[in-house]
């Protein structure tokens, strides 16, 4: 609970906001803010992954001159820029006045006034500049952008977009480190480890209002297994989530698999949740509780380890067939409809 | 049902300033972003007293303000605020109302600490910046021994004391309220990684 003078100066030391407002002062630092807002809403409006030849946002510190020669497009809202830009070019975009004006060619020249500016490098860098420095940005392994991170309030909205973003073609590192093999065909032994790791880290950046999202520790809601993560507003609101997963998993170079998931393991979660929410409301009386049942769901057919090739139909062969919970269980007022990730292979 | 007028200006202030950065200002959002502002105007030496209202810690680590939470309830029922997806928004009448209130002298001074607290949301995720807070070292130990406890009374006020005097060590040079609050909540989220890292029983990875 005491304090470390020591760590703080040495976080004061490489934040690029204190690093910028203890060389640009007062002015720098409010032209600093003007561009990050506008970043955050450039990144709203254009997916990380449209921007494959990066963007550019420069903010001038005391003055509204263009910082590009030669024709612009203004506009008084970043959110224009989903229907104005194509992905094909680079992008340059400069706070003004009343808006912002956008190049679609890259900012090349050295700018003759005081600045602060960001740039996104493909694949995911992100730095902080001006005319004399450079600062990197903070990254979070779970976002492709620090300052684009969508942000949701609602658990099962997040959950979706988790799925749809992160786990589907496996581009969250941590849940793609739960691969054996390249085409993602088999898991790794023990893969729930770094989907609880991947899941936890998405909830933890983009659900709002959130007091905590824990990983639960062995034996917390009886003594048979423990639920997954543990969600906690700041009012009486949890979250208990069970992560099951579907499909083979084995050891490198093992001519045999570990484990062997099916359906009957989502339904077996969906007992499970069932019964943790059932110790939870006895033991928790106060808390209103809720339960959702996450599913990354890896089957394929005519899959063996080790893996081998497989065709592009064997592999897709299960990414429409949805599980078939017990209706009792999904009808319960506490229960959130189950999400299911399909998880695509890569051939 | 009465809340007091700084109650009042605080949230329609919060809700106006998370507008452009997350569409909106959830309820428990207005109590971190009220309590953050309350505590950056004890770091720049105003006594907790002066601020208006108080805060409390709940079980779960997190602020609560009885006088916000009356004063949201009041601004949603006389129209000034509106609820939507993204939490709550200023209405035309709400935007008025705010801008009025924005020119009293009563309100001008508190108006600093509220912007560079809403203003540290646009250098670090909004949820990280509330979660970050979890880690302010009155509301760890109300999580420590979950309990509902009041905020910056004489004994949490020194405590949050040592913190700021550090941080003016670290910061010494700022003018803007904006780059001590974006360092101190730096600070606390390491606290929340290491606490993280503790519990899931793993080692602490990227920040």
């Amino acid at each position: 609970m005491n304090v470390d003078p020591a760590e703080m100066v040495g976080i004061a030391e490489q934040l690029y906001v204190a690093r910028l407002a203890a060389t640009m002062g007062p002015e720098g630092t409010e032209a600093l803010k003007r561009l990050l807002l506008m970043v955050r809403q450039v990144h709203l409006a254009i997916t990380t992954e449209r921007m494959t030849n990066g963007l550019v946002v420069v903010c001038a510190v005391d003055r509204d001159d263009p910082c590009l020669p030669g024709p612009s497009a203004s506009f008084t809202d970043a959110s224009a820029l989903t229907a104005y830009f194509d992905g094909k070019t680079t992008l340059t975009v400069q706070v003004s006045i009343d808006g912002l004006r956008v190049w679609t060619r890259p900012l090349e020249q050295d700018l003759s006034f005081d600045f602060v500016g960001y740039r996104y490098s493909v694949p995911h860098r992100e730095t902080i500049f001006t005319r004399n420095a450079q600062y990197d940005v903070p990254v979070i392994r779970m976002s492709a952008s620090y300052f684009g991170i969508p942000y949701f309030m609602d658990l099962k909205r997040s959950l979706e977009q988790y799925g749809e973003t992160w786990v589907k073609d496996s581009t969250c590192e941590i849940f793609n480190e739960s691969w054996l093999d390249p085409h993602r065909l088999l898991f790794a032994p023990e893969p729930e480890f770094r989907m609880r790791r991947s899941l936890q880290r998405h909830l933890r950046s983009g659900l709002r209002e959130h007091t905590s999202v824990s990983i639960m520790p062995e034996q917390n809601i009886n003594e048979t297994r423990p639920v997954d993560i543990k969600v906690t507003w700041a009012c009486n609101r949890v979250a208990l989530i069970e992560i099951k997963w579907l499909g083979k998993s084995a050891a490198q170079g093992s001519d045999r698999c570990t484990q062997k998931h099916y359906a009957g393991r989502a339904k077996e979660g969906a007992s499970q949740l069932r019964d943790y929410l059932d110790a939870y409301h006895k033991e928790v009386p106060h808390e209103e509780a809720r339960g959702y049942l996450a599913v990354y769901d890896a089957r394929r057919r005519n899959v063996t380890a080790p893996p081998s090739t497989i065709s592009a139909a064997d592999a897709a062969y299960y990414r429409y067939q949805e599980i078939e919970y017990d209706a009792e269980i999904l009808a319960r007022p506490d229960f959130e409809q189950p999400a299911r990730f399909f998880c695509e292979a890569a051939l | 049902m009465s809340a007091t007028p700084e109650a009042i200006f605080d949230c329609l202030s919060i809700a106006n300033e998370l507008g452009p950065i997350a569409g909106g200002a959830g309820e428990s959002e207005i109590a971190n972003f009220g309590y953050l502002s309350c505590l950056l105007s004890v770091y720049r030496g105003v006594a907790p007293s002066d601020w208006g209202y108080g805060f409390a810690a709940t079980k779960a680590a997190a602020p609560y303000s009885e006088d916000l939470s009356d004063a949201i309830e009041s601004c949603r029922l006389s129209g000034l605020l509106e609820e939507g997806p993204n939490g709550f928004t200023l209405s035309a009448r709400g935007l008025q109302e705010l801008v009025g209130l924005s020119e009293l002298k009563r309100f001008r001074s508190r108006r600093a600490y509220l912007h560079a607290a809403c203003q540290s949301a646009i250098a670090i995720p909004l949820p990280l910046v509330t979660e970050s807070l979890s880690a302010e070292p009155q509301l760890r130990q109300a999580l420590r021994l979950s309990s509902l406890r009041p905020l910056l009374d004489e004994a949490g006020r020194h405590v949050v004391l040592s913190h700021f005097a550090a941080l003016s060590q670290a910061v010494p040079e700022a003018q803007d309220l904006f780059v001590p609050a974006v360092v101190w909540l730096a600070y606390l989220a390491r606290q929340v990684e290491a606490d993280t890292a503790e519990f899931d029983g793993i080692g602490a990875e990227e920040g």
